[in-house]
């Protein structure tokens, strides 16, 4: 498998924004594909994010709130956001307190978005 | 008088029968968070979060949630035994190669909770699968607290929540 090309995106969406410190990409079922950044330990964070999404499509089922947009967990330290990148996996952006979240939201919603096809190619 | 509530976990393995298992026993409408796995485990879908389901049985409520049993997804197991009064471990007696992990989430679980466990031994019927006694001796457990199941059988996992409902009973009245 070839992840190359989803590191690369990864690291296009840290290099174009300075706030951002770290991005996972995982399975839908919590296999770690790529990750930039450190500080963190990427395979726990892969089988975290997996979980955290599933839980997040059946939360909003079950509210009947329709399709998950995204997941956000916001602590002192930062903000962890969660997207789904299309049916096949997960994405997990890690950003620094008092950032423009609103920049950062769009910026990874691409990202999911330019990672998909990759992910579909590695597989 | 509201019911007796009891929490209890299910635990064990990759392919014990642990979602199997808490959808045999659920009355009401049950949830399972799993995906398609990725890798080779034997089996199609693998639960990534949870499985939960409630049965009633006469005063008593019982709700289940059963964890994902990949090694990656431990830390579902601490998340879900907390306030849990019951554990059920399944180990697949076809699998040895699963016995060790079987073995660390049991250690890892009764160490942080000390919760009252029963053993369902399941998949019996496969070719090569232990007997009973055999994975009694090897992880140490009493054969008064194991029992064969098929979990797609509701009535042996019936026998086996009852089994652990009365060891409940037991050190309650103890302590």
């Amino acid at each position: 498998m070839d992840r190359t090309r989803i590191n690369d995106q990864l690291r296009a969406l840290l290099s174009g924004n300075k706030e951002i410190k770290g991005a996972v990409v995982s399975t839908r079922d919590g296999l770690l594909l790529s990750n930039v950044g450190t500080g963190f330990d990427a395979d726990r964070i892969a089988a975290m994010i997996s979980t955290a999404l599933g839980l997040g499509y059946h939360m909003l089922g079950t509210a009947d709130l329709g399709e998950l947009r995204e997941i956000n967990f916001a602590a002192e330290g930062g903000i962890l956001s969660i997207y789904s990148v299309g049916t096949v996996a997960v994405l997990a952006v890690i950003s620094k307190p008092n950032s423009n979240f609103g920049m950062i939201q769009l910026q990874a919603r691409r990202c999911a978005e330019a990672v998909n096809p990759e992910v579909e190619l590695a597989r | 008088m509201a019911d007796n509530v009891y929490k209890i976990v299910i635990s064990g393995p990759v392919g014990a029968g642990k979602t199997t298992f808490v959808q045999a026993l659920s009355h009401e409408r049950t949830f399972s968070v799993d995906e398609n796995a990725s890798e080779d485990i034997g089996k199609e879908m693998t639960t990534i979060a949870m499985d939960y389901g409630v049965l009633k049985l006469g005063d008593n409520r019982f709700r289940l949630y059963g964890t994902p049993g990949q090694e990656r997804f431990d830390f579902m197991w601490e998340i879900l035994s907390e306030g849990a009064v019951g554990l059920v471990l399944l180990i697949p007696a076809h699998r040895p190669d699963q016995f060790t992990k079987a073995r660390a989430i049991y250690e890892r679980l009764f160490s942080l909770f000390a919760l009252t466990t029963v053993v369902g031994v399941t998949h019996c019927d496969v070719e090569k699968a232990w007997d009973i006694d055999a994975i009694g001796t090897f992880f140490d457990f009493s054969q008064d607290q194991m029992l064969r199941i098929d979990p797609r059988e509701s009535s042996s996992c019936y026998l086996l929540l009852q089994n652990l409902f009365s060891q409940i009973k037991k050190n309650q009245t103890k302590n």
